[in-house]
C-alpha cells in the first residue's frame, strides 16, 4: 500500500486533510506555480478583454453596415452587403479574411482599432466590391470603397478610436489626387441623394456616378479610367 | 456630415438637375413619357430604356425604332449614350440595337454592365451599356500626323 493509497482511504472520513497537502504541495513548489498562475491569469484576463473589444466593435459595426445599407444611398453600388466580425487570434501574422456563409469572419493579430480598419478595407476590397456596379472602373471603384468605409466608421460611434484610425490609415495610403477627387464628388452626390425618397436603380446610379465624374474629371484635363 | 479624411465638394446645380432627371426616369410607370435627354455643362447624353411595347410595336423588329432614334441623336450633337434592358428578351433587343449602331460606326461602345436582380419576385437580367458617339471624339488628323512627323524629321 503506497502513501496515495492510504491518503485515498482517509479522505472520505478526514476530508480537511487534502487541504494540508495541497497547502504543503503550494509551499514546496512556490516559485513554480507562481508563474503558472500568473500565466493563467493573464490569459484569462486578456480573453475576457478580447471578448470584451470584439463584441464591442461587431455589435456597432454590424449595426453601421445595416445602418449605411439602409440610409446611405451611395451604398447602393454595392449590390450585396455581407456583413463582417471580428475576431482576434494572437498566433497570426497578418489579417486573414474567411468567408462563411452570410458573414466574413476576419481574423486579426492583436486587439487595435487600425487592424479593425485594415479589416473593413480588406473587406470591402475582397469582398463587398465584387458586387459593385462600377467594377470596370478601379479608379471608381477605390474612391467607392473609401466612401463607404468612412461612411461606415462614422456611424459606429466608437469613442473617435476608430475615426483617428481610418484617418491615419488613410493618411498612409496617399490616394493619388483623382481619387480623392472622386471621392469628394461621391461624398457630395450621396448627401444629394438623400434628399430623395426612393433609391435609384443601380444601374441609373452606376451612370450617375460614372458621367459626374468623368464630367468633373474633364474639366481637370483627366480620365476616369 | 462630419468627415474625417476627406473634404465636402459642392457640385454644380446641374448635377442636381441630373440627379432629378435620373430619378424621373427611376420613378417612370408604364405609359408615362419622359424625355430621355439630358444635357448640360459636360453632361450630354441619352438614356434609351428597352421596353416600350409600343416603341417595339411601330415597326415589324423590335430594335429598328431605337436605331434610328439613336441616328437622329447623333445628329443632333448627342455624345453619350445609354442602353438600359431588363429581361431576356429587352437584352436580347438591346444587343441588337448594338450590334446594328456599332456596326454602321455611328457609336462605339465604352463599356457594359451586365447584372442579375429580383424584380416582381423573379430574377432578371439587367443590363446598361455605354455607347459613344464616334464623332464627338473623331480627330480626322490623328492619321496623317504621324506621317507628317515621318517625312519632317527625314529632312
Amino acid at each position: 500500500m503506497d502513501i496515495w493509497e492510504i491518503l485515498g482511504q482517509l479522505l472520505p472520513y478526514y476530508p480537511w486533510i487534502i487541504i494540508i497537502i495541497l497547502f504543503i504541495f503550494v509551499v514546496l513548489n512556490w516559485k513554480k506555480l507562481k508563474f503558472s498562475l500568473c500565466d493563467i491569469y493573464q490569459a484569462i484576463t486578456e480573453f475576457r478583454k478580447n471578448l470584451h473589444f470584439t463584441r464591442k466593435v461587431n455589435s456597432a459595426i454590424q449595426g453601421s453596415f445595416r445602418v449605411c445599407r439602409k440610409f446611405e444611398p451611395i451604398m447602393g453600388a454595392f449590390g450585396k452587403i455581407i456583413l463582417i466580425q471580428i475576431k482576434i487570434k494572437k498566433n497570426v501574422q497578418d489579417i486573414q479574411l474567411i468567408r462563411e456563409e452570410g458573414i466574413v469572419t476576419a481574423i486579426i493579430p492583436a486587439r487595435n482599432m487600425d487592424n479593425v480598419v485594415k479589416a473593413l478595407t480588406a473587406h470591402f476590397s475582397e469582398n463587398l466590391s465584387n458586387f459593385s456596379n462600377v467594377r470596370d472602373y478601379p479608379k471608381l471603384e477605390r474612391a467607392l470603397e473609401i466612401v463607404s468605409l468612412q461612411l461606415v466608421i462614422e456611424k459606429c460611434n466608437l469613442d473617435g478610436a476608430l475615426e483617428v484610425s481610418l484617418k491615419d490609415f488613410l493618411n498612409k495610403m496617399k490616394e493619388n489626387e483623382e481619387i480623392k477627387l472622386i471621392c469628394n464628388i461621391l461624398v457630395d452626390l450621396n448627401s444629394k441623394l438623400k434628399r430623395f425618397e426612393t433609391r435609384l436603380d443601380r444601374r441609373l446610379l452606376r451612370i450617375l456616378l460614372i458621367e459626374t465624374c468623368r464630367a468633373e474629371l474633364n474639366v481637370l484635363g483627366k480620365t476616369l479610367l | 456630415m462630419k468627415l474625417v479624411g476627406l473634404s465636402l465638394m459642392y457640385l454644380g446645380k446641374h448635377y442636381c438637375e441630373f440627379i432629378n432627371f435620373l430619378q424621373k426616369l427611376n420613378s417612370k410607370k408604364t405609359g408615362e413619357d419622359i424625355s430621355p435627354t439630358f444635357k448640360c455643362d459636360g453632361i450630354n447624353l441619352v438614356i434609351i430604356l428597352i421596353g416600350q411595347t409600343e416603341t417595339m410595336q411601330r415597326s415589324e423588329y423590335g430594335y429598328e425604332p431605337y436605331v434610328s432614334f439613336i441616328k437622329s441623336a447623333t445628329k443632333e450633337g448627342i455624345k453619350t449614350f445609354y442602353v438600359l434592358a431588363r429581361g431576356r428578351l429587352n437584352c436580347y433587343i438591346a444587343n441588337e440595337v448594338i450590334w446594328h449602331v456599332t456596326k454602321e460606326q455611328i457609336v462605339s461602345k465604352t463599356d457594359e454592365y451586365l447584372d442579375e436582380i429580383e424584380y416582381q419576385g423573379r430574377r432578371m437580367k439587367t443590363l446598361c451599356v455605354r455607347l459613344e458617339n464616334n464623332a464627338s471624339t473623331y480627330d480626322p488628323f490623328k492619321d496623317y500626323f504621324p506621317q507628317f512627323s515621318n517625312l519632317t524629321s527625314n529632312y
